[in-house]
């Protein structure tokens, strides 16, 4: 049971003068309880890459597989994978329009079908997910804090039980704690099996928490593997629009000046090796 | 479901011409003039000669053609319709019949005439808008409507928000996308159903779109105040428009064009 | 010429109407001329009300702003205030008011009825310092989010204040359009402009030569950036930061004996006094 990209190419406005390639040839794999990061430079392919993932795009060439599902145009199989794939956009607190929280979480479930005492459970498991109390069902959204927008919006995309989440720089603008909160929520839904694609531009953030990092550079793929593959990877490579994170960036320099042994991103790790080598 | 994304500058195409190069208030009073005096004039001839301005100006503006045509293709099912219904309803000698359809000579002439000046109207209107930037568009009617402001009429700030909505047109149709897009990802559907029901799957959307709207219309206002702001007091163009010995040439010439058609229309001299 | 301007608040307190509680209490600040101070604060803490008290878009409803020793709640004062001290939001799409570029940055300088020439000179500079000359006649709608920000930023240059308030001009800018910004805002601080941010990012904070930490109204902490990341990892927490890795990555340096206690929090003073 995974969520599976092979071969995905995709042009935009094929035929026309304002043609323009977007993705050309793509191939990952997430299964369920795994923590994707794509990370790549702005216009490098991965919103292009965020809307195949839940049919909102239909693939032109290549293939888009949820849980043996293909995405194509008929829509039955469609509304199936909308549901087992939830997209939440950057800043989606812009989507919010119901009167309550309860409405605006229910709006998912409710168009999938759900009434009555299956969609009220739905609607306070999401809220719970989100760490947030029966007490704010009644409240209008546009009471809330920024934050806690947030929150809402990803709760109202969880209430479809979504067997995956793919997530459009969910921490931008948010503050120390906003962001902290938002990956504990990330982390604990992973932990409970959903396979979880997260686009960030942090690449730190990316290290820490992922399964698995794919970096795209100019809608091609430059790596799929793991944080310390991925590491490893950049220290002989650059990437296009990749900024790497200061404390890795003097781990590759010390490595090459033969000071130190092994590359780290985390500031304490990279402190013992220094101190071991000193 | 297709959402196309707005275009930046409508129908305008730069260029290096002696039209686009024009004053736009002489522009605008051109097309005005042109306008009124195709729908006045009565005899086809005059209409005949009017069609031979057009690509003489066409050309003059190094538009292409086929840009020119395109303008008048939204309205083209309207001057047909418009065409087809004096064809059959006007009264006169009958010439043949189609059911209970007639066609009278009468008839035809209306709806070529008719037709005609739709035609026209459409595309002068669209050669001002293909040789005329949206800016110089709205400089030049906020300058032809400046005189009316001492009968009450804001001209700057109608021309300030005429700017500011060509502005967001590209903007807006992102971000009404996006919300498209994420109501569509929790399951919305815009296209099953009844007219009614398909007009209430747009809450999700406009909603939304109201709320950012409106923020965004608080925070604008403070930047351009923050900008220094005060309405059109006092305010400065970077590029002040001008009005020069071409402008007048230009305008002469039309000039002189419309009074020879109307001179030869009073004298009969052509059918 | 003096280029930066000064302002100074003296227990300034704000309330909106009909507000139970003041949103500014009682704050008094001293900001020279061509000093860079950076106000830390979450949602909430009134750093946004902050912004438009300095700027004049509102007056304190208790005690007194001063822009260049001028009182902003004189009569005519809140307009030539405007033209001394610009902001620029958070959002550029929410700033930017013509559709092509040359024209947004001009908006400015046209406000104040200035010649056409200066106009075009002024917009001249202004978009050559912010990198986007080359777009002079483009739209607006094919500049991507970080240009478009710049532009932002060259509207307010045009006008040549004084004083450049940033009420988080960079939160929603990737990485790299944040850095060419920060890189944009220094220089024009060297230049002599005074530059007053508003972030609650940390790693925007390292050219300030002052923080402030803005809490419910008030400041309850200043002082450089250096003593701030000196701050242990759970008191910034606190404080609703994340401390910057490579401020941690010195800390733990210090701890294992690597480097003496007084090293800067970035790399290349790490680097100079590893053992070697």
């Amino acid at each position: 049971m995974s969520l599976i990209v092979k071969n995905l190419s995709y042009t935009y406005n094929r035929g026309m003068p304002t043609e323009t390639a977007a993705l050309f040839d793509i191939s990952l794999e997430v299964d369920r309880g795994d923590i994707l990061s794509v990370v790549g430079h702005t216009g490098s392919g991965k919103s292009t890459l965020a809307q195949h993932l839940n049919g909102l795009i239909i693939p032109q060439s290549g293939d888009v597989c949820v849980d043996g599902v293909a995405v194509k145009a008929k829509s039955r199989d469609l509304r199936k994978v909308r549901r087992e794939v939830g997209l939440v956009f950057q800043y989606p607190e812009q989507q919010i329009f119901a009167e309550t929280v309860e409405e605006e979480i229910a709006f998912g479930p409710f168009n999938w079908g759900f009434r009555g005492e299956d969609l009220h459970s739905k609607v306070v498991n999401a809220l719970q997910m989100i760490g947030l109390d029966e007490s704010y069902l009644q409240r209008s959204p546009f009471t809330l804090s920024g934050g806690q927008k947030r929150r809402l919006a990803i709760a109202s995309v969880l209430s479809s039980d979504p067997s995956y989440i793919v997530l459009d720089e969910p921490t931008a603008g948010l503050d120390a704690k906003g962001a902290r909160d938002l990956i504990s929520i990330l982390q604990s839904r992973a932990g409970c099996g959903t396979g979880v694609v997260h686009i960030t531009h942090d690449f730190e953030l990316a290290l820490r928490i992922s399964t698995r990092i794919l970096i795209l550079e100019n809608g091609r793929q430059v790596s799929c593997g793991t944080p310390r593959d991925t590491a490893e990877l950049l220290r002989k490579r650059h990437v296009e629009g990749l900024m790497l994170p200061d404390v890795l960036k003097f781990s590759f320099e010390l490595k090459e000046r033969g000071f130190i042994n092994s590359i780290a991103w985390d500031p304490a790790e990279l402190a013992k090796i220094i101190a071991g080598a000193c | 479901m297709a959402f196309m994304n707005g275009v930046a500058f409508g129908q305008y195409i730069p260029a290096d011409s002696a039209i686009h190069a024009l004053d736009p208030r002489c522009k605008i009073l051109m097309t005005l003039l042109t306008m009124t005096s195709i729908f006045i004039c009565e005899t086809l001839s005059a209409l005949i000669l009017w069609g031979v301005l057009l690509p003489a100006t066409i050309h003059m503006s190094k538009v292409p053609v086929r840009a020119v045509l395109r303008s008048a293709k939204p309205v083209i099912v309207l001057i047909a319709f418009t065409s087809l219904l004096h064809l059959f309803w006007t009264p006169g000698h009958e010439i043949f019949r189609v059911a209970f359809l007639s066609v009278t000579d009468k008839g035809c002439v209306m709806a070529v005439r008719m037709g005609l000046r739709l035609f026209y109207l459409v595309l002068y209107a669209g050669l001002l808008t293909l040789t005329t930037s949206p800016s110089e568009l709205s400089d030049g009617l906020e300058a032809i409507m400046r005189p009316f402001g001492r009968i009450g009429l804001p001209s700057h700030e109608i021309a300030m928000m005429m700017t500011i909505a060509l502005r967001f047109i590209p903007t807006l149709f992102e971000e009404t996308d996006r919300i498209i897009k994420s109501q569509m990802s929790r399951g919305a559907d815009f296209e099953s159903g009844g007219l009614v029901r398909r007009a209430r799957s747009y809450i999700p959307v406009l909603i939304p779109l109201f709320v950012l709207v409106f923020q965004r219309a608080d925070t604008l206002a403070s930047a351009m105040e923050a900008r220094c702001y005060r309405g059109g007091k006092g305010r400065v163009r970077m590029y002040p428009l001008k009005w020069g010995a071409g402008e007048n040439r230009a305008l002469a010439v039309l000039a002189l064009f419309i009074a020879v058609i109307v001179l030869a229309e009073r004298m009969n001299f052509w059918i | 010429m003096k280029i930066g301007t000064a302002l100074v608040l003296e227990g300034v307190e704000f309330r909106y109407p009909e507000a139970a509680k003041a949103t500014l209490r009682g704050l008094d600040l001293e900001i020279e001329a061509g000093e860079w101070i950076s106000v830390l604060g979450s949602n909430g803490s009134g750093k946004s009300t902050l912004m438009k008290i300095l700027n004049a878009l509102l007056i304190p409803t208790q005690g007194v702003c001063l822009v260049d020793g001028r009182d902003t709640r004189d009569a005519g004062e809140a307009e030539r205030v405007r033209a001394r001290v610009s902001i620029v939001f958070q959002n550029p799409e929410d700033q930017i008011v013509a559709a092509v570029v040359e024209e947004d940055a001009a908006f400015g300088p046209e406000n104040l009825g200035l010649p056409s020439a200066e106009i075009q000179m002024r917009v001249k500079k202004a978009l050559t310092a912010a990198g986007l000359w080359e777009r002079r006649k483009a739209p607006v709608s094919s500049l991507s989010g970080g240009q478009k920000q710049r532009l932002a930023f060259a509207g307010v240059l045009a006008i040549e204040p004084g004083c450049i308030l940033l009420d988080e001009a960079m939160s929603m800018l990737d990485p790299a359009a944040r850095s060419a910004f920060l890189k944009l805002i220094k220089k024009e601080n060297e230049r002599g402009l005074t530059i007053v941010q508003v972030t609650h990012r940390l790693d925007e904070i390292s050219e300030a030569d002052r923080v402030l930490l803005l809490e419910d109204g008030v400041f309850t902490w200043s002082g450089t950036p250096e003593e701030l990341f000196a701050q242990p990892e759970d008191a910034l927490r606190e404080m609703n930061f994340e401390k910057p890795p490579v401020a941690i990555l010195r800390d733990e340096l210090v701890k294992n004996g690597v480097i003496p206690v007084g090293t800067k929090a970035d790399i290349s003073g790490i680097r100079e006094r590893i053992c070697r």
